[in-house]
């Protein structure tokens, strides 16, 4: 897979050409000074964390969130800071599995402090910002059934998100993203260019791995987002009561699917365990409550990857 | 963006702007040979667009807060859609140029007079020609016609009324 630049211009690169116009024409256009200014904070607040790695598929439903949330937690078990942005605005739902669904962002001169959840673990999500459980996502203005005019606020929405977060300094800042989303890629790639990659998640199933493909290509090919591997999640079950291991689907993912055909490693395959379901429901962390578990393990497999990845790519 | 001037082909040069309301912004450009003076409003929807950038149309006074545009743009829960209000879909030339530097010229006041108390009659083809007049102009074509008929005796606008109007005008 391809990694490196991207060939289109980065904001920071648009925003330089704006500055370097603006102090060549020694006249300072107030829209430009301001996008400059939102810039220059994205900059500062990302520069305090060490990685940054987006949790990602083009499919709805196979597990993102879940395991962004197992990630974040193995990797805090192993010392890191860790924190988690949920990008997923209208469905955002890591608070919740985090237990600190009722920790609204507190707004600080020093910026909105993030909720802490399990293993101090850093959450930042519209969730924080709603007034109740059942409240959804509503944008105000002229023009709210406008799809243009709510991806603009969309974007400046996550931009405030990235940038007026008091994470302080991160080893690790796992993002979330929505399901199926063409939108939100470009920005966190525009806005996070320093971006260590993503990984992938989809589920043993055709639909999945058709849909998933789509937004790899798209990723790799049109964002140059670096894919660092594939999570195959929900792969077979292991029964409750006599622990034979169980096909959920009735076409068994084969040994190599085309994702892997593309070249994108297997980071890890994790079964499902309906703990993993009632740990994300009441908060609690799955990886420590039930560390023998092949999931857990899985998890830390995964995990294994993912910090060799990382890390290896810092050093390099 | 340029404008041209009408009257004498040179190009404009802006001159001022002024806040209409919350989201229009009025500009106004100047002939830098002969004076002359055109004025434009933006429209609410663009305006509103620049600002789902999250910056402040004319630049900002103060810095700003943390998570300012999110809290700003979140909907209260049980807040109806916004709807273009009555006065939004009005014109908003004359009051604006009511305050602006048209309006010691006389064509503030003329345009205010217009839109509010019309002393001229229309014959049923000047209406029509005025409708070839693009929409977003268009009562601003009134208004200038109109006066151009008060001010030479013109008791109805007719064709002949708009066909020295647009000699006038350079149209």
């Amino acid at each position: 897979m391809k990694e490196g630049k991207s060939e289109g211009r980065t904001i920071t690169e648009v925003v330089k050409d704006l500055e370097e116009q603006q102090k060549k024409n020694k006249v300072v256009n107030p829209i430009v000074q301001q996008v400059m200014e939102q810039v220059a904070a994205v900059q500062t607040r990302m520069g305090r964390i060490k990685h940054k790695v987006a949790v990602m598929s083009g499919k709805g439903g196979v597990g993102k969130s879940s395991v962004t949330v197992n990630l974040a937690n193995s990797f805090a078990a192993r010392g890191y800071k860790v924190g988690i942005l949920d990008v997923d605005l209208s469905g955002p739902c890591i608070p919740k599995m985090m237990g600190v669904r009722e920790r609204a962002l507190k707004i600080t001169a020093e910026g909105a402090q993030p909720a802490i959840g399990v293993n101090g673990i850093k959450v930042a999500s519209m969730e924080l910002m709603l007034p109740s459980e059942g409240s959804p996502v509503m944008w105000k203005g002229l023009w709210e059934d406008s799809a243009v005019w709510r991806g603009t606020v969309e974007m400046s929405v996550i931009r405030e998100f990235i940038s007026d977060v008091n994470w302080g300094p991160l080893d690790l800042l796992l993002i979330d993203m929505p399901p199926a989303s063409s939108d939100k890629p470009p920005i966190i790639s525009q806005m996070i260019p320093d971006l260590d990659g993503a990984v992938i998640v989809t589920i043993p199933s055709e639909i999945s791995q058709f849909i998933v493909k789509k937004s790899v290509v798209f990723l790799n090919r049109e964002l140059h987002i670096p894919i660092i591997g594939l999570i195959e999640n929900m792969s077979g079950a292991i029964c409750p009561h006599c622990g034979e291991a169980l096909e959920l689907f009735e076409e068994a993912s084969p040994r190599e699917s085309p994702l892997q055909k593309m070249g994108l490693p297997l980071l890890g395959r994790v079964p499902f365990d309906r703990r993993i379901a009632s740990c994300a429901d009441h908060g609690r962390s799955f990886v420590d409550e039930h560390p023998l578990t092949p999931a857990a393990q899985a998890f830390r497999i995964i995990t294994d990857s993912l910090q060799q990845h990382i890390e290896s790519r810092r050093s390099s | 963006m340029k404008f041209l001037c009408i009257k004498c082909n040179n190009f404009m040069d802006y001159e001022s702007k002024e806040q209409v309301d919350t989201l229009r912004l009025g500009i106004t450009f100047a002939c830098t040979q002969c004076g002359y003076k055109v004025a434009m409003v933006t429209n609410p929807g663009e305006t509103q667009l620049v600002s789902g950038l999250g910056v402040k149309i004319g630049g900002r006074t103060i810095p700003a807060e943390p998570m300012e545009f999110t809290r700003e743009a979140l909907k209260p829960e049980g807040q109806p859609a916004a709807t273009m209000t009555a006065d939004m879909g009005k014109c908003p030339f004359p009051a604006m140029l009511a305050g602006s530097a048209f309006k010691d010229s006389g064509i503030a006041a003329g345009l205010s007079d217009a839109s509010s108390q019309s002393s001229v009659t229309w014959t049923e083809n000047a209406e029509k020609r005025l409708q070839n007049v693009p929409s977003f102009v268009r009562s601003l074509a009134r208004a200038g016609i109109e006066q151009y008929a008060r001010e030479n005796g013109f008791a109805e606008v007719n064709d002949q009324v708009m066909d020295e109007y647009r000699e006038k005008v350079g149209m």
